[in-house]
């Protein structure tokens, strides 16, 4: 008899509420049986300004998934991201207990609990807090049981946020009777369908440039080592171009889209696009040159202060390579600008074959994301089978 | 204007006096400067291996052409016994650069002597380029090298002395890399001086203005060079203008300057005029400016500025200033290196902005918004027993050291000093955006998103001063 679970998954995005439903089977296999979607609102920087209109379009996307599926779900896997997210390093430490200097496992739970166990001030609470690592005398090491050493580290992550936004996003949902079960952040979910294991070993930086913030996370060894958000998104593009090309919002997300380019040729410079298109009163021709200058100050920004955050990473061939997802990724040029910021190869996240072909865009990286992390901790519930499935993860609409 | 004075036919000859000086003069001929080489020491083996082709040993059967061994008194005996053939070296020159290496023999000495001959022989420009010794190499070569300088700023239109120590002590090159590029350091500057003297571009400093400016001998003078890529080239500029080893760090307060920009061929008149009221604003000169301008069509969006200039006389001495710091950057660098005093990144010059290695550990990081002392300073290297409490805490300050960067696209930089600088500066009417704080549109209600102090809600062209050409020509 196998035993399923079926959980939403539910972004609250700046730019749209993504819901995807899945069924978790026999905590390995997972079936993606519904997805909704709806305008998003009162959200604005990936914060939720007015809980009540979130709440209400959050539950539009639940209640379309649920009527594609033809069932109810109660628990759900809630994505959050937002400006107040931070993030700090904290390390913890043990004396090796043992006489023959042998690191055992309670001497690792003592140095990981003087990590972990770090006060926050008050409004505050801890999103992740995100072992990246041990230190064993010092030798970085990724397994400390049974080294060999006098004293032992652990290195932990901690992000943390406001209190009252993390409740605001728990209310919207639970406001329509569901049930939070995990509380995500979500470049940590993205990062795990739009990067592979081996790129997370190498050391990959994945940055989910949404349309309110954008949010990243260093995987090195396998292991999430840093993650933060910088408060720039597609947003900021749009509104940028307002100005800078003195468009109304609504004309300057379609030039954004339609002809914005983060990197441009010598050739394109000189071309030029209708600001409305339809030759009326009012109609005037924009440079691209024009348009890209606005665009590129505002990804070389972001990309700058993403440097400046990874700082500890940067350099030394720690990190491989960048994978950029999130609906601004679409951008054309965005990798080559952000390659040449960054210094490392980059490229748009990728998914796995899994994953159905209708499901490959960036924007829905979050969403899948959650689900793939709610059925990660399902399996950590159930270790019992011994083989792990190779086509565990099998997403079908 | 009279054929003479035309720098199109005026002759630049640089000479490289000493070892220091020849190695330098090397390193010009490879980056493929335009000027006249040659080079002059006691060591005829050393000149023969710098690769230019104009070379003059004086050290003569007092030295067996072998070099002085940092003797001066010998290397001032074996100067005067071929004073003819250093006389010569400035023959039929309009300009000369002599660039030495003071503390030694041959530099100290050979500089000050050929200093005197060319204005004899009626050099109408004499610059002296002047590398400067360790500081640990002792207090006599510091103090020969001081008197020769005073010696060479007294006599020559403009004298810039470079603190080898400045420029090394930011390095973690091994040694022979890290002189290489003190040496290049100083090759650059040097080529780019004998540049402002040639160059022909769309604005050109005829080398009487050049001589104008210098006019006063025996004033401290500064130059200073750096590059600018990108959208923010010149905001760029600026900022690795200060950063240049020639100025320690700080703008001096100039009297009369010189700015020579090189840039690409779409670089923009508003630009141009943005650059000239902020390099203005930070040296504040008093007296006469002379400004050139020249195309590259190698540039694209690179920009190349150089400020020359001589000191205010009202302000402290720049060259004096330079030889007192020359020991201290050595000093405090060797203590921020000790194992010990890691933890204090902040207390490190402003100069030394190398990025340096990522560390084998990342230590702890502060909570933003909270003190709680409870992280303790990673490099503290004594295991610690389960038992025994943990030694003091140490606050890693790390989230209050402002990162600058000097490479492409520089962003994040201290752009408040330069607005209260630019107050007095004249209002440029292109730039006639309305208060930054009220420029969120869209992201009018939500609250302000500060990093760096800076609002990033407000577009990042209008902070940056970018400016956005809407007009078509068609």
């Amino acid at each position: 008899m196998s035993d399923s679970k079926t959980i939403a998954a539910l972004e609250i995005g700046t730019g749209k509420m993504q819901v995807f439903i899945g069924e978790i089977v026999d905590g390995k296999n997972l079936n993606l049986v519904g997805s909704g979607q709806s305008a998003t609102a009162g959200v604005k920087k990936a914060d939720i300004l007015d809980v009540r209109k979130a709440a209400a379009q959050a539950q539009a996307a639940i209640v379309n998934a649920e009527r594609t599926m033809g069932a109810t779900v109660k628990d759900v896997c809630l994505g959050i991201s937002g400006t107040h997210i931070k993030g700090f390093r904290n390390i913890g430490s043990a004396g090796v207990s043992g006489a023959d200097g042998i690191v055992r496992e309670e001497d690792v739970e003592r140095a990981k609990d003087d990590a972990r166990n770090k006060i926050l001030t008050d409004g505050k609470a801890y999103i992740h807090r995100i072992c990246c690592g041990y230190y064993v005398d010092d030798n970085f090491t990724i397994s400390p049981v049974g080294k060999y050493g006098s004293r032992i580290d652990a290195e932990y992550w901690m992000l943390y946020g406001d209190v009252d936004r993390i409740s605001d996003a728990i209310h919207t949902v639970q406001s329509f009777g569901l049930n939070v079960e995990h509380l995500v952040f979500s470049a940590l979910a993205s990062a795990l369908v739009v990067s592979s294991a081996e790129q997370k070993n190498a050391g990959v930086l994945v940055v989910d440039i949404g349309c309110g913030t954008s949010d990243y996370v260093v995987y090195k060894y396998g292991r999430p080592m840093q993650a933060g958000v910088i408060p720039i998104g597609g947003d900021h593009i749009t509104n940028d171009l307002s100005f800078g090309i003195r468009l109304s919002r609504a004309n300057s997300e379609r030039i954004k889209i339609h002809c914005g380019k983060a990197t441009i040729t010598e050739d394109e410079r000189n071309e030029k696009f209708w600001s409305f298109g339809d030759k009326q009163i009012g109609d005037k021709k924009i440079p691209m040159d024009a348009i890209n200058k606005v665009i590129r100050a505002r990804l070389e920004e972001l990309f700058l202060l993403l440097r400046a955050e990874i700082g500890d990473f940067m350099g030394d061939g720690f990190l491989r390579e960048a994978v950029l997802t999130g609906g601004t990724s679409n951008l054309a040029g965005i990798c080559e600008l952000a390659s040449a910021v960054l210094e490392l190869p980059c490229a748009k996240g990728s998914f796995a074959e899994s994953v159905d072909e209708k499901l490959r865009y960036q924007e829905y990286a979050t969403a899948l994301g959650l689900l793939e992390y709610a059925r990660e901790r399902e399996t950590e519930k159930k270790p019992s089978s011994p083989i792990k499935d190779a086509f565990s993860k099998l997403f079908k609409l | 204007m009279s054929p003479e004075t035309n720098s199109a036919q005026f002759k630049i000859r640089i000479i490289g006096a000493g070892n220091a000086g020849a190695a330098i003069l090397g390193k010009l001929k490879n980056i493929g400067c335009q000027a006249e080489l040659a080079a002059t020491d006691t060591d005829l083996n050393a000149l023969s291996l710098c690769g230019v082709e104009n070379i003059f040993a004086f050290g003569g059967n007092l030295t067996d052409n072998m070099g002085c061994g940092g003797d001066a008194a010998l290397a001032k005996e074996a100067a005067i016994a071929n004073i003819a053939g250093i006389r010569k070296l400035s023959e039929g020159a309009d300009a000369l650069i002599i660039v030495s290496g003071l503390g030694g023999g041959a530099g100290s000495i050979a500089a000050p002597i050929i200093s005197k001959l060319a204005v004899e022989n009626g050099v109408k420009c004499l610059i002296n380029f002047c590398v400067m010794p360790f500081s640990l190499e002792g207090k006599e070569r510091a103090d020969l090298a001081a008197k020769a300088f005073k010696y060479l700023s007294k006599h020559s239109n403009a004298a810039i002395s470079m603190p080898n120590d400045v420029i090394l002590a930011r390095s973690k090159l091994p040694v022979k890399d890290a002189l290489n590029q003190a040496n290049e350091c100083a090759a650059k500057a040097v080529c780019a001086i004998a540049d402002m003297m040639m160059q022909r571009g769309i604005i050109n400093l005829d080398f009487a203005a050049f001589v104008k400016i210098f006019e006063e001998k025996g004033r401290s003078a500064f130059f200073a060079h750096s590059e600018g890529y990108g959208e923010n080239a010149v905001e760029d500029a600026i900022e690795a203008l200060r950063d240049c080893p020639l100025l320690n760090g700080s703008f001096p307060k100039a009297k009369n300057l010189l700015v020579g920009v090189v840039c690409g061929e779409s670089f923009e008149m508003t630009k141009m005029q943005l650059l000239l009221e902020m390099l203005k604003s930070k040296l504040k000169p008093s007296g006469r400016i002379g400004f050139s301008v020249a195309t590259s069509p190698d540039f694209d969006s690179k920009i190349e500025m150089r400020a020359f200039g001589i000191c205010d006389e009202s302000q402290t001495d720049t060259v004096s200033e330079n030889l007192e710091q020359t020991a201290e950057p050595s000093a405090r660098q060797s203590t921020s290196e000790s194992p010990h005093e890691t933890f204090s990144n902040s207390a490190r010059e402003p100069s030394q902005k190398s990025v340096p290695a990522p560390p084998h550990r990342r230590p702890s990081t502060k909570m933003p918004e909270e003190d709680i002392a409870r992280n303790r300073d990673v490099d503290v290297a004594q295991a610690a027993p389960a038992s025994t409490p943990m030694p003091p805490p140490v606050e890693v300050e790390e989230s209050g050291q402002k990162k600058k960067r000097k490479g492409i696209f520089g962003f994040g930089r201290g752009k408040e000093e330069s607005e209260n600088e630019e107050s007095e500066s004249v209002k440029q009417e292109e730039f006639s955006f309305m208060e930054k704080s009220q420029q969120r549109g869209f992201f009018d209600d939500t609250p302000p998103n500060i990093r760096n102090d800076e609002d990033l809600d407000v577009p990042t062209f209008m902070r940056r001063n970018i400016k956005i050409n809407l007009q078509t020509r068609d």
